[in-house]
């Protein structure tokens, strides 16, 4: 099929590829936006950890695509890219369907990447889709029922514990999760939360390593330390084979082998094959880009995210610099078509957030002020839900959260069974409690003019009916 | 008979009544400040007894507190039984809000003595300090709200309910 060359043709509909296609949208951008995309729904990847515990639902974090553009001017086709041809300016698809474009925006994101480890890919579950966060949450559940129903101990202790291979942002943010949810699951259906264990197997000896989360890493690991079961650390440990109940690694030269319920990967990721082949500049997979984000030999085309790279100024593989490299993308396309020149783009870091177990986390604010705990938890996840695509789903979810946070709804998990207290509300009690003393500490402080100020009130009679003031 | 022998109702409703009864004196402390013989008077003027008016003799306690300890102590103690007592009652950071009435309470009785006003035995007139009943009350709120977090809930429907959602779940 032949479409239209004026087209505008985004691969990938990740932080990067729908941002670029909303804001075109939203710019009144007057030619065909073309979003093509693998998966029928969109994985708000920073939140999964809130879908898999049950904290956030579907609806949120893991919208439909379908309903995120239904009031946009885009085109969304559900589909695999199998080729790109940047000579010819052209797309194929899996279903041998070929798009022509005039701009082409490449946001591909990254794959998960096993090392050739073996077994790894048929046994270990990977994290980064709403998909797979699903996967994992019934995957523990049915461990846990299985665990509530055998009488043996060794494969009860086999089917309570999880190892978490990898421990950059995400193996940690996950350890916590489970951590902290797992021991309340299993409580929930009878059995004793202390047989759980959550083991983070890594590489190196640090937690963290080369990571933009580095300076955080006392808050992680006190975070892993402090959640109901604390996180067991199996470091500098280099993970050989994975079957289906165990996982073999590597320790001071010595083969071992840790029996596991459940095998979580969050090791690594690698380039989309796809742009390895492209005839253009890369650097380990990442497209080199120029400031403006376009690639400095075709200018038609733009990359973002997790797959482009501008070696003047590296930027972390983040949804903090995915989402604004799509805005700058669709101005930019906008600029062109309108004769001018494109914008270099510029990144606003504003820290890093991290979540650290179930209703705790920590904000990284300008990478200056750390704020832990329930009040970094409370920025979070407010700062995230800020950035749901799509201003009316956005203020829907946000004004659903606000009110959870508030009412408590949807918890997994009461703020009891945590051992925590609801922070808005206990801060609210507060101020409620200082509004209602302040009149009382006036009256104390100067009765007369408490009495003269407020007598329209009645609220002086009344106190003076139950307590009379001093003659 | 279910509610009456729950452990947690019990100790809920004796938080609640524990916090509802500092907010109530904070707020009767700043309605009866100034009278005579009111709050601010008290705190001002009155020796630490320690352990009681009386008894034995050389023991009828130190003080007053200087001005620059009792007044803050006077204005701000009332306002801290407002808000901590309603944060008790409410189950908010039970830890920390009790441990602050804990040494309110303490304040009080060293204030007041150990024996108010009697002896040690019953007598008609008050003979104990009830503030050490109320100090060994907020300990269980405490202990109890530690202990929660570790208490086995087994709830016979939990296999019910994992069918129900295994069915309602999103995928
Ligand atoms: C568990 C987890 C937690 C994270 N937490 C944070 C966080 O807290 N803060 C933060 O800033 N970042 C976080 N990140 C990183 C962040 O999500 C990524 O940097 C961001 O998603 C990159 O956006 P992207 O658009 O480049 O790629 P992606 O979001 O990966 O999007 C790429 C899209 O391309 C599609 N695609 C791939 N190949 C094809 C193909 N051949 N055909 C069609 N479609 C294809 C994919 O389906 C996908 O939808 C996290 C990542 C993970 C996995």
């Amino acid at each position: 099929m032949q479409q239209a060359s004026q087209a505008t043709v985004i691969l990938g509909g990740g932080f990067a590829g729908l941002f670029t296609a909303l804001h075109l949208s939203q710019r009144k951008y007057t030619h065909q936006v073309i979003l093509i995309e693998q998966r029928d729904r969109f994985s708000f990847k920073p939140l999964l950890y809130e879908l898999l515990s049950g904290e956030l639902h579907s609806a949120q974090v893991y919208p439909r695509y379908k309903e995120l553009l239904a009031s946009s001017s885009v085109t969304f086709v559900q589909d695999t890219v199998k080729s790109i041809d940047l000579e010819q300016s052209r797309v194929t698809l899996t279903s041998s369907r070929i798009f022509n474009y005039r701009n082409l925006v490449l946001a591909l994101g990254s794959k998960t990447t096993y090392f050739n480890t073996p077994g790894a890919a048929e046994y270990a579950m990977p994290f980064t889709s709403g998909e797979q966060a699903i996967a994992l949450r019934k995957h523990l559940r049915h461990r846990l029922h299985q665990a509530i129903q055998t009488s043996d101990p060794a494969r009860r202790r086999l089917l309570l514990t999880v190892a978490i291979i990898g421990a950059g942002p995400a193996g940690i943010e996950l350890a916590c999760t489970l951590a902290d949810l797992l021991p309340i699951w299993y409580d929930e259906l009878g059995g004793d939360a202390a047989e759980i264990r959550v083991v983070l197997i890594n590489r190196s000896k640090e937690i963290l390593k080369g990571d933009v989360n580095s300076h955080l890493r006392c808050t992680a690991q006190r975070a892993l330390k402090g959640r109901i079961i604390p996180v067991d650390f199996l470091f500098d440990a280099a993970v050989s084979k994975i079957q289906a109940d165990s996982v073999e690694y590597q320790q001071n030269n010595k083969t071992q082998i840790l029996q596991v319920g459940t095998i979580a990967w969050t090791a690594g990721t690698t380039a989309n094959p796809l742009l390895m082949n492209l005839p253009v500049a890369n650097n380990r997979g990442r497209l080199l880009v120029t400031p403006t984000l376009q690639l400095p030999d075709f200018p038609e085309v733009f990359a973002a995210g997790d797959c482009a790279a501008d070696s003047d100024q590296p930027q972390p593989p983040t949804a903090q610099v995915a989402y604004q490299q799509g805005i700058a993308i669709a101005q930019n396309i906008q600029h062109q078509r309108e004769g001018k020149s494109p914008i270099p783009v510029e990144i606003k870091m504003r820290g890093t957030l991290m979540k650290l177990g179930l209703n705790e986390g920590v904000a990284n604010l300008f990478n200056k002020v750390q704020i832990p705990g329930q009040p970094g938890h409370l920025i979070r996840e407010a700062t995230y839900l800020q950035l749901l695509p799509n201003a009316a789903h956005n203020r829907k979810i946000t004004t659903e959260w606000l009110t959870d946070e508030l009412f408590q709804r949807h918890r997994p998990a009461s703020y009891m069974q945590l051992g925590q207290t609801p922070w808005l509300s206990g801060v609210a009690t507060l101020a409620a409690g200082v509004i209602f003393a302040t009149p009382l500490v006036w009256r104390a402080a100067q009765p007369m003019q408490f009495q003269q100020n407020l007598h329209w009130t009645g609220v002086p009679t009344l106190l003076n009916q139950l307590a009379p003031p001093p003659q | 008979m279910r509610y009456l022998l729950n452990l947690r109702t019990a100790v809920s409703v004796n938080r609640i009544i524990m916090g509802l009864f500092f907010f109530v004196s904070g707020i009767a402390n700043y309605l009866n400040f100034n009278v005579a013989n009111g709050f601010y008077q008290t705190v001002i003027t009155q020796k630490l007894q320690i352990i009681g008016p009386g008894i034995p003799p050389g023991w009828e306690g130190i003080g007053p507190l200087p001005s620059l300890i009792a007044i803050p102590y006077a204005w701000l103690l009332p306002l801290a039984e407002i808000l901590v007592g309603a944060l008790f009652a409410l189950n908010y950071w039970v830890r920390w809000t009790g441990l602050l009435l804990i040494l309110m309470t303490f304040s009080i009785i060293l204030a007041f003595g150990i024996i108010p006003a009697g002896t040690l035995f019953p007598n008609g007139a008050e003979s104990f300090n009830k503030n050490i009943l109320f100090m060994t009350l907020i300990w269980i709120c405490i202990a109890y709200d530690a202990y929660e977090q570790k208490m086995s809930r087994r709830r016979t429907e939990a296999m019910a309910n994992y069918a129900v959602n295994n069915a309602m779940d999103d995928m």
